[in-house]
């Protein structure tokens, strides 16, 4: 990092601070400093000075935020709190509630008839790890005269452990729209089975976007043997790792070691996606002795709609998409999330279904006007409201393993949220504000 | 919602026959071991009967195939076993009980031959992400009981037509010179082998058959390997039973046997598969771990002596190939009693013509009633098929099931989704003359016989497994409809619910 980035986007920070925008401290996520500086300029000199402050701490620099008057999701003990506040500092939230007072250094937003609720997390947003290095895209090769296209290199091919984090590129354009969603935080995974990333979803700041740089296990499955074998031989060892030191020490030693002993001991999670009902099935068959590991599977509605007898009583959590899907074998449509729920299976929602963050981005889903669309006609037909948020966050939050400090509202929580024109779910209200750790990521004033 | 009343129905249907379920899975691993060791389990269970929920049908025409015909019977069944079959059958207090007056109880049927049911998966349908390459499904690779798919729509399709228990192939063998390599997949529309093989070729210009000619030079001999199959039960949605027995048959192509190289090939497999067997017992004997020569696959790449030749020379599983014209059955009888094997014959076409030659050879066969193969000028003993064939067979003593035209779930297939089915083709071997009995046996206890399955499906009998049919009439006729396939004390199909064929009643 050169020095002249670090000084252009602390400097950018820093001007934020400033009262503008009625106290909103929305960058618009891709503003820069015009050149030429002039650094003769005495308040160019001021900032310079304050820049050198706040160098060691950028964070704690973070402007106090008071939202006030809002109707606030908590997804906690509170529940729903009409008319309440929030006060924001340091990065986390220091107070929700009605008669919170609001600390006299705090900028206020009054968000009179809007509603704030916790961040939207993807528990399962797949990139495309192949994608995401030059040497690795599609390439022409001549072999004796013939052309051949030779498809893009190490990240397709399956059963290969991939720790994301190393493949982590945060300048993909793909991020960039999420804020705008209500993205607040992802869990990163690839093809295959490897170790997460879980980021918080900052574009203008990409050097601070790392989150959790050793996230959870995911893998994808099929009903075939090798493919099972990925979760079968690595819990098999594990579950030997635990018994013995020796073991343990050896698995320490390779890559993803430990977090496959972290998962036997349910210490960490596991995050499948599961090919189809089959794979569901042989699955939580391969899990079932291992009681300890908090599994959450990832599958379409269809192969859940199958499967769901399998699942029914077992310690497992779902990923779906917020979709209408149509039940295996007709042409009835039915509510996966519905179904899950009625069954009584805990379930979070992924909003994207592809590889999502890379340049040539297929992103339906940021294009739209009003992204909790699906959400809000699953509760529309059906769906408790509240179960519905919480598969936005909460249940997220649950199935990463970060629900101390992440997806809900509580004080000490980390302050990541959203506020709204209206309520979520109404398609007439716009996304207002996206705060991630504190810091504003999108504003629509 | 339409989901939760679909569910509702399906735990309703499961409450028909009212299966300890609890209890079930509570000893699921014992179910496993019963698997594989039924006679033992059988002996354990007995002292329990007392305490496992009995349900009964009554009032049914019980068609048990080896104790004939219970007109009027009840069917007691306890533990997914039948407990007890007859017409003075006390229903004992608190059995629940199912009416099934005026219908037809038979063995579930069962098919030796199968493909692309319950083990090929539908692969990427779903998942967060692009699917693994190769889209799941039964790969050499991958272990059969880790391909299992029970929620292949083909299990209802099998199932609406009576088959309860199948051998589906999941590999197809490879090898030769011009055969397929092992693990390549097998092409999408599998032709039925009389086509593939049918050697009644015409002249385009004059119309006038070929005549075969001898090959100048002897086919180089190449491995063959076994088809991979497993014995599967219907159990839709219900993984913890559905793998019943891997590699039942040796299954061979024909290509196998075809010349003289090849032939040798063959005898030198044989041979040193039974010289494994002999240094294992020895080594048994003398106490030592393993002969070398004793582990599958010890051979190398030729002459590979497999799990499934070790067992056939065992007389564990018989060999299974392929011979239409009576040359060919011929000479498949000749090597079986050279190298003591037994043998059951796919196709037989010509088998009319030498029934009692197969009878004395203790042959088993699977025969396609409706497929045909016209007789060919310039052969003396080319005399192509009979539809009388089955009743030759009846007549001499050989044992015979019956295969549709296709393997798969497809037009003229399996459980055929026009209104051919398995039951069908039996009832083509009636119209050839066998008796119904013959038919009905060629649907259910012959092929169990062949599979090394006949003491637990195959026939209505006591300790058996409960795989049964309850029909709307006659089994062999084309107006009758499987009203429910039960499995294991357990029904797996209901005509009103699964919808494959109309509900409503005949006018």
């Amino acid at each position: 990092m050169s020095v002249a980035g670090r000084v252009g986007r602390v400097l950018e920070t820093h001007q934020l601070d400033l009262p503008k925008n009625g106290g909103n401290c929305g960058n618009g996520g891709s503003r820069i400093l015009d050149p030429p500086y002039d650094y003769g300029h005495p308040r160019m000199m001021r900032n310079l000075i304050a820049i050198l402050m706040l160098a060691t701490s950028a964070f704690a620099a973070d402007p106090v935020i008071a939202l006030r008057n809002a109707n606030i999701e908590t997804m906690a003990a509170a529940g729903r709190i009409e008319k309440a506040t929030v006060v924001i500092r340091n990065g986390k939230i220091e107070a929700v509630g009605k008669d919170v007072a609001i600390p006299d250094d705090a900028k206020v937003i009054d968000a009179a008839g809007g509603t704030i609720m916790p961040g939207i997390i993807d528990p399962f947003f797949e990139v495309n790890v192949a994608a995401a290095t030059a040497d690795a895209a599609p390439r022409t090769i001549v072999i004796g005269g013939r052309t051949v296209t030779v498809p893009g290199g190490v990240g397709g091919r399956p059963n290969t452990f991939t720790r994301v984090a190393d493949n982590f590129y945060p300048y993909d354009a793909g991020y960039k729209p999420l804020p705008r969603v209500g993205f607040t935080r992802l869990n990163l995974v690839a093809s295959g089975n490897g170790q997460s990333a879980m980021i918080r979803v900052n574009p203008a700041d990409p050097d601070h976007m790392m989150d959790r740089a050793d996230g959870i296990a995911f893998a994808s499955i099929t009903n075939q043997s090798d493919s099972l074998d990925q979760i079968r031989t690595k819990l098999e060892q594990a579950k030997r790792g635990s018994n013995s030191a020796t073991m343990a020490k050896v698995m320490a030693g390779q890559a993803g070691g430990q977090m496959w002993l972290d998962v036997h001991d349910g210490k960490a999670p596991l995050i499948v996606s599961a090919a189809n009902s089959a794979a569901i099935a042989h699955l939580v068959r391969a899990v079932e002795p291992y009681k300890n590991v908090k599994l959450t599977i990832m599958a379409s509605g269809v192969a859940f709609a199958d499967a769901i007898e399998s699942l029914k009583g077992k310690n497992v959590r779902c990923v779906v998409h917020p979709n209408l899907e149509m039940l295996p074998n007709t042409r009835d449509r039915f509510a996966p999330a519905r179904m899950l729920h009625e069954a009584g299976i805990a379930f979070g929602f992924s909003l994207t279904s592809r590889p999502q963050a890379t340049a040539d981005i297929d992103n339906s889903l940021v294009q739209q006007e009003f992204p909790l669309f699906p959400v809000a006609m699953l509760v529309k037909s059906g769906l408790p409201r509240q179960v519905a948020l919480a598969a936005l966050s909460k249940q997220p939050a649950t199935i990463l393993g970060i629900e101390a400090t992440h997806g809900s509202i509580e004080a000490g929580k980390m302050a990541d949220l959203l506020l709204y024109t209206g309520d979520p779910l109404d398609p007439a209200s716009r996304l207002r504000l996206t705060i991630v750790d504190g810091r504003t990521t999108h504003a629509n004033d | 919602m339409r989901m939760t009343k679909l569910f509702t129905t399906f735990i309703l249907g499961l409450g028909f026959v009212a299966f300890a379920q609890e209890a079930k899975k509570a000893d699921a691993p014992k179910e496993e071991k019963k698997a594989e060791a039924p006679k033992e389990a059988k002996k354990a269970e007995a002292p329990k009967e007392v305490k496992k929920p009995i349900t009964a049908i009554v009032g049914a025409d019980i068609y048990t195939v080896t104790k004939g015909v219970i007109r009027n019977g009840v069917v007691l069944i306890q533990d997914g076993k039948i407990l007890k079959v007859g017409q003075d059958v006390t229903i004992p207090e608190g059995a629940i009980r199912i009416d099934a007056t005026g219908k037809v109880i038979t063995p579930g049927f069962v098919s030796v031959n199968a493909t692309g049911v319950a083990v090929a998966a539908v692969g990427g349908a779903g998942g967060g992400g692009p699917p693994t390459p190769g889209g799941g499904g039964a790969t050499p690779q991958s272990r059969i009981a880790d391909s299992l798919n029970p929620f292949d729509r083909n299990i209802q399709f099998c199932l609406a037509n009576g088959i309860t228990t199948a051998n589906v192939e999941v590999a197809s063998g490879g090898g030769g010179r011009f055969g397929r390599a092992e693990g390549e997949d097998d092409p999408p529309f599998p032709l039925p082998p009389e086509l593939l093989e049918d050697d009644t070729r015409v002249c385009p210009c004059c119309g006038m058959a070929i005549i075969d000619t001898q090959p100048i030079g002897p086919t180089v001999p190449t491995d063959r390997n076994a088809r991979r199959s497993a014995v599967v039960k219907m159990t839709f949605g219900d993984m913890s039973n559905m793998l019943v027995k891997e590699s039942p048959f040796c299954h061979m192509s024909a290509g196998s046997f075809a010349g003289a190289m090849n032939r040798h090939q063959w005898r030198e497999t044989i041979k040193r598969a039974k010289q494994a067997v002999k240094d294992k017992a020895a080594a048994d004997v003398s106490g030592e771990d393993t002969a070398p020569a004793a582990t599958p696959g010890a051979g190398g790449r030729r002459g590979n002596v497999t799990e499934e030749v070790l067992k056939l020379v065992k007389k564990e599983i018989p060999l299974r190939t392929e011979a239409y014209s009576a040359e060919q059955m011929r000479d498949a009888i000749a090597l079986a009693k050279e190298l003591d094997y037994n043998l059951i014959l796919d196709g037989v076409h010509e088998a009319w013509l030498m029934a009692g030659e197969l009878g004395s050879a203790k042959v088993q066969t699977v025969l396609t009633p409706r497929s045909r193969r016209r007789p060919q000028p310039g052969r003396d003993d080319t005399t192509g098929s009979s539809i009388e064939t089955s009743s030759f067979l009846e007549k001499a003593g050989v044992p015979f099931t019956v295969a549709p035209l296709g393997n798969s779930v497809s037009l003229d297939g399996l459980p055929g989704r026009d209104l051919t089915s398995i039951a069908l083709e039996a009832a083509f071997a009636v119209r050839g003359g066998c008796s119904e009995a013959t038919a009905l046996e060629a649907l259910t206890i012959v092929p169990a016989r062949m599979m090394g399955l006949a003491d637990r499906i195959g026939s209505i009998e006591e300790g058996k497994d409960a795989d049964l049919l309850i029909l709307d009439g006659n089994p062999l006729d084309y107006r009758t409809y499987v009203e429910k396939a039960v499995i294991g004390g357990k029904v797996y199909y209901d005509r009103m619910r699964e919808k494959i064929y109309p509900v409503g009643p005949r006018q």
